[in-house]
């Protein structure tokens, strides 16, 4: 990570923006956002298998890749606004971009309120999955099909054919590359902490749950009961 | 197929036994109307204005009205009996069917009003009335969906709207674009794109949910 924030400080600045030193923001913003829209389609993904399978893995995972994706479309709005507000001069124009992921976001934040709002009740998962699943095609609908709407095109100020049209120079395509895949690197290996974490909660719950059965609910214990007084202690 | 439509047959007579609901969407968005047609008489208003206060009517009516059909079941303790009677994915379909109706007839007489009040550009009724069909069926399907999941997890209607609003984004800017077309009387390349849209969220919403739902309610 250390490397990937000197290898973005090392790249020249881009002389056709106000502040060229500021363009290297794109290091992170872009990144970001692409690894936002994985993790939402993971999220999909894991529904989908949860709702196959019942299996509590699938479970954490979706609720998992959907904190992820909350959490990288919250740094690509930060790095978005703020560089709106210093090469356009405010943080929020009405963007194409812009406004589709700040939809997206209250997307996101509506499953994570539904999320947190859940108790762990038999339907939480199957729930939980449904809405996600839901939210999965609104999702593509703001990335990938509202910014390029003729309306709404007309008005962007967001260039959005920069890599399609190879209009990138060399330096800035790899550490590009090099500072996108460490970003993916570490928001994998956050993930799979994370998910090693609750997965080991979860076991540990069901385990304190087990133990607790014999004696709530099976009445015909083979176990003997004894009587000890208080003071027969050793 | 026949569950269906007894269900949507019940709906419309249960309607018809206690008149709640037309007379609280047709007294509640002809209220509305007013006080904007009122409070903008003697401004100059764009029809974009014009257009964003039809949506907002549109979403008021739906945030407040379509999640009662499915609470009031769940009041009256009727939900559980439809829940044994039919499959849940019928019962989701009769009442988007059924709240799709009521909605279209109230919002077709509020935009009448809001043209004869403000003196809007409104030519071509029959593409009035399908595009606030297709709104309106849009709202419901996505409303019940998640009033159903807010009763499966025992809230309030409120959260039924705070679910429901990130899911309706599409649909609101598609239906901005459609009525402020309707009201410039312009049907261009532009609109049948948006309408082809609206169509494909319709069609999609129409399929999934049903299907979610089902999943939702199935007792293992």
């Amino acid at each position: 990570m250390i490397a990937a924030i000197i290898a973005s400080f090392m790249a020249p600045g881009a002389n056709q923006f106000q502040y060229p030193s500021l363009a290297r923001i794109i290091f992170w913003h872009l990144p970001c956002a692409i690894i936002s829209v994985i993790f939402h389609l993971r999220c999909g993904y894991f529904a989908y298998k949860y709702l196959q399978n019942k299996n509590d893995s699938n479970e954490i995972k979706m609720s998992l890749s959907m904190e992820m994706a909350s959490l990288m479309a919250s740094l690509t709005m930060i790095t978005g606004m703020l560089f709106s507000r210093v090469q356009w001069g405010a943080w929020w124009q009405w963007d194409a971009r812009q406004t589709s992921y700040l939809m997206l976001l209250f997307l996101f934040t509506a499953s994570l309120t539904l999320q947190a709002g859940l108790s762990n009740s038999n339907s939480r998962g199957r729930i939980l999955a449904s809405y996600n699943i839901a939210t999965l095609p609104i999702g593509l609908f703001l990335v990938f099909v509202y910014p390029r709407l003729t309306q709404v095109m007309q008005n962007s100020f967001h260039p959005s054919q920069t890599i399609q049209q190879g209009l990138f120079d060399k330096n800035y395509t790899f550490t590009l590359l090099f500072v996108g895949s460490t970003i993916f690197i570490t928001c994998y290996k956050l993930f799979s902490l994370k998910y090693r974490v609750l997965l080991f909660e979860k076991e540990k719950e069901e385990n304190a749950t087990r133990n607790l059965e014999p004696y709530s609910s099976n009445t015909t214990s083979t176990h003997m009961v004894r009587p000890v007084s208080l003071s027969e202690k050793n | 197929m026949n569950v269906l439509f007894a269900l949507l047959y019940k709906e419309f007579l249960c309607e018809l036994k206690n008149k709640q609901g037309i007379i609280s969407s047709f007294l509640f968005t002809f209220f509305l109307v007013f006080i904007i047609s009122y409070s903008m008489a003697h401004l100059n208003i764009s029809n974009n204005l014009v257009a964003s206060l039809l949506l907002l009517l549109i979403l008021f009516l739906s945030l407040t009205l379509m999640p009662r059909i499915i609470t009031i079941e769940k009041e009256r303790g009727t939900f559980f009996f439809l829940q044994k009677l039919a499959p849940i994915e019928n019962t989701y379909m009769a009442k988007t069917a059924y709240s799709t109706i009521l909605n279209t007839i109230s919002l077709l007489c509020s935009t009448f009003a809001f043209h004869v009040f403000l003196n809007s550009n409104i030519q071509n009724w029959m593409y009035t009335g399908l595009v606030l069909f297709l709104i309106c069926l849009n709202f419901s399907a996505v409303i019940i969906f998640t009033s159903l999941i807010s009763i499966n997890l025992n809230s309030s209607w409120i959260y039924s709207c705070v679910l429901s609003l990130p899911l309706l984004i599409p649909q609101i800017i598609y239906s901005l674009q459609l009525l402020t077309a309707i009201l410039i009387d312009r049907y261009d390349s532009v609109f049948w794109q948006n309408l082809l849209g609206i169509i494909g969220f319709t069609i999609l919403s129409i399929l999934l949910f049903p299907i979610l739902i089902r999943t939702i309610y199935r007792v293992d």
